[in-house]
């Protein structure tokens, strides 16, 4: 029995080693994100990491960010910790409302770093005839791909 | 097996009872490995169940997902200093006497209580920061250091001496708004460590009254088309700030009644005529903004009291 313990307890040693390195390395990528805004000479204004586990099916995460605070919001993306197909959608909208606008699409964040500015996105917004002075809040969604289960995130810092 | 050794794998089922969807077959076998090695000990440490369940009850009550798995939907929620510094293009003048007195954090002895004014003393801090006023700065930095000890979360200061920083630049609106920031994101991460990142919303909830709060006075003197708009635009964040009270379990009568009088701020402002026959961007009339402002007033002093 004390053997039995003793492997098991070995397993969640190392699982946990697994799930801290992984934090660990996300919360890392949010101070580099950080760096990097300020190296485009941005203010810095906030970060939201969003974590989920892939699974056999397509999930949908969505987040909402109040933008009407900063005359011009740019927002940067790091997927370098979602090791499989991450979508990130753009919308004016809540994903209840069906005349919601895709305002940008990034097809596949996984492993890389992109950064888009509230200017690109009006851009688009008044194309399809928007009035940019009612767009107080955008709403990004993350389509996460059915995948080998394992943990990811991609994380949004704001700068401005 | 005694009866605190069931009561410790009901326990440790119910917690891990979602986090079990999540996990792969590998993670399983270390969290049954984990579990064997607690249900060794609870039946070895009956002497220590009183202990554990006293500690149990002095935590703050909360609905407690694993941290590391975000929500479905989530918001993020909007920096004092963003919030504040969004009311200066519609003016709002410096008076002393409108922020809370940072004597009254002695009244603040429940979890809700603490959160609320730890985000109004955000607010009011910045709102000395953007009008250069030195002293009140530190009073209302003070403040905010004395909640976050009482909070439990004192340790987002020592740091890398952020209090001495925060001190030394008191009077650099620039530099203070990089520092504020860093005390904002260490006390998410205080909250989302500890399992308790609901309570992020209720902290959000004190410094965004206490920014409207601040913004709604002199309403006569005041560019209506631009306060208009600002509060419009305001009044988007006012669901978030419910959704943050609605979801701290532990609110006892003070924070239901507020919950009670957000509610029917936002049913009124859903009800007003500008808002109710809006084409495009609605514009309030200055009744209108004076019946949100009297009601955010209200709200605040239920906040504070």
């Amino acid at each position: 029995m004390k053997n039995i313990i003793t492997v098991l307890f070995c397993f969640f040693i190392l699982g946990a080693y697994a799930q801290d390195e992984f934090i660990n390395n996300v919360k890392l990528s949010r101070v580099e994100l950080r760096k990097d805004i300020i190296a485009k000479g941005l203010k810095y204004d906030g970060t939201k990491t969003t974590y989920f586990q892939y699974s056999e099916k397509d999930q949908h995460k969505a987040i909402e960010i109040a933008v009407f605070l900063r005359d011009n919001y740019h927002f940067f993306f790091d997927g370098t910790y979602a090791e499989s197909k991450v979508s990130v959608e753009v919308y004016d909208l809540t994903p209840e409302n069906p005349n919601r606008l895709l305002l940008y699409e990034i097809k596949n964040i996984s492993g890389k770093k992109v950064n888009i500015s509230m200017e690109e996105i009006m851009k688009r917004y008044l194309s399809y005839g928007g009035d940019p002075e009612t767009l107080n809040s955008l709403h990004i969604n993350y389509i996460i791909k059915s995948a080998k289960q394992n943990r990811g995130a991609v994380t949004l810092s704001l700068g401005f | 097996m005694r009866e605190g050794s069931v009561y410790c794998i009901i326990f440790i089922i119910l917690r891990l009872k979602e986090k079990l969807k999540l996990m792969n077959t590998y993670q399983k076998l270390t969290l049954l490995g984990a579990s064997l090695l607690l249900i060794t000990s609870c039946s070895n440490n009956e002497e220590n169940a009183t202990d554990k369940n006293l500690k149990k009850t002095a935590m703050i009550e909360v609905d407690t997902t694993d941290v590391y798995t975000s929500n479905d939907y989530d918001f993020v929620l909007p920096r004092p200093f963003a919030l504040v510094t969004s009311f200066e293009e519609a003016g709002m003048d410096f008076v002393a006497s409108r922020m809370n007195d940072p004597k009254n954090i002695e009244k603040y002895t429940t979890d809700g209580k603490q959160l609320l004014n730890f985000g109004v003393y955000s607010s009011d801090l910045v709102y000395s920061i953007i009008n250069n006023q030195a002293q009140s700065s530190i009073t209302n930095f003070n403040a905010i250091k004395g909640l976050a000890d009482k909070i439990g979360m004192g340790s987002i200061f020592s740091k890398e001496e952020l209090a001495l920083e925060i001190e030394k630049n008191i009077a650099n609106r620039d530099e203070m708004e990089s520092l504020l920031i860093d005390v904002y994101e260490r006390s998410q991460e205080y909250l989302e460590n500890n399992e308790m990142r609901v309570l992020a919303a209720i902290q959000f909830s004190g410094a965004w009254f206490e920014g409207m709060y601040l913004a709604t006075f002199d309403l006569d003197k005041k560019e209506k088309k631009k306060l208009s708009h600002t509060v419009v635009d305001h009044m988007s964040l006012l669901k978030h700030a419910i959704k943050g009270l609605e979801a701290y379990t532990d609110r006892g009568a003070n924070i239901d009644e507020l919950l009670t009088e957000m509610k029917s701020l936002q049913n009124t402002y859903n009800e007003l005529r500008s808002i109710k026959e809006a084409k495009g961007f609605p514009e309030l009339t200055l009744e209108e903004i004076k019946v949100v402002a009297t009601k955010i007033h209200k709200i605040r002093s239920l906040i504070i009291s």
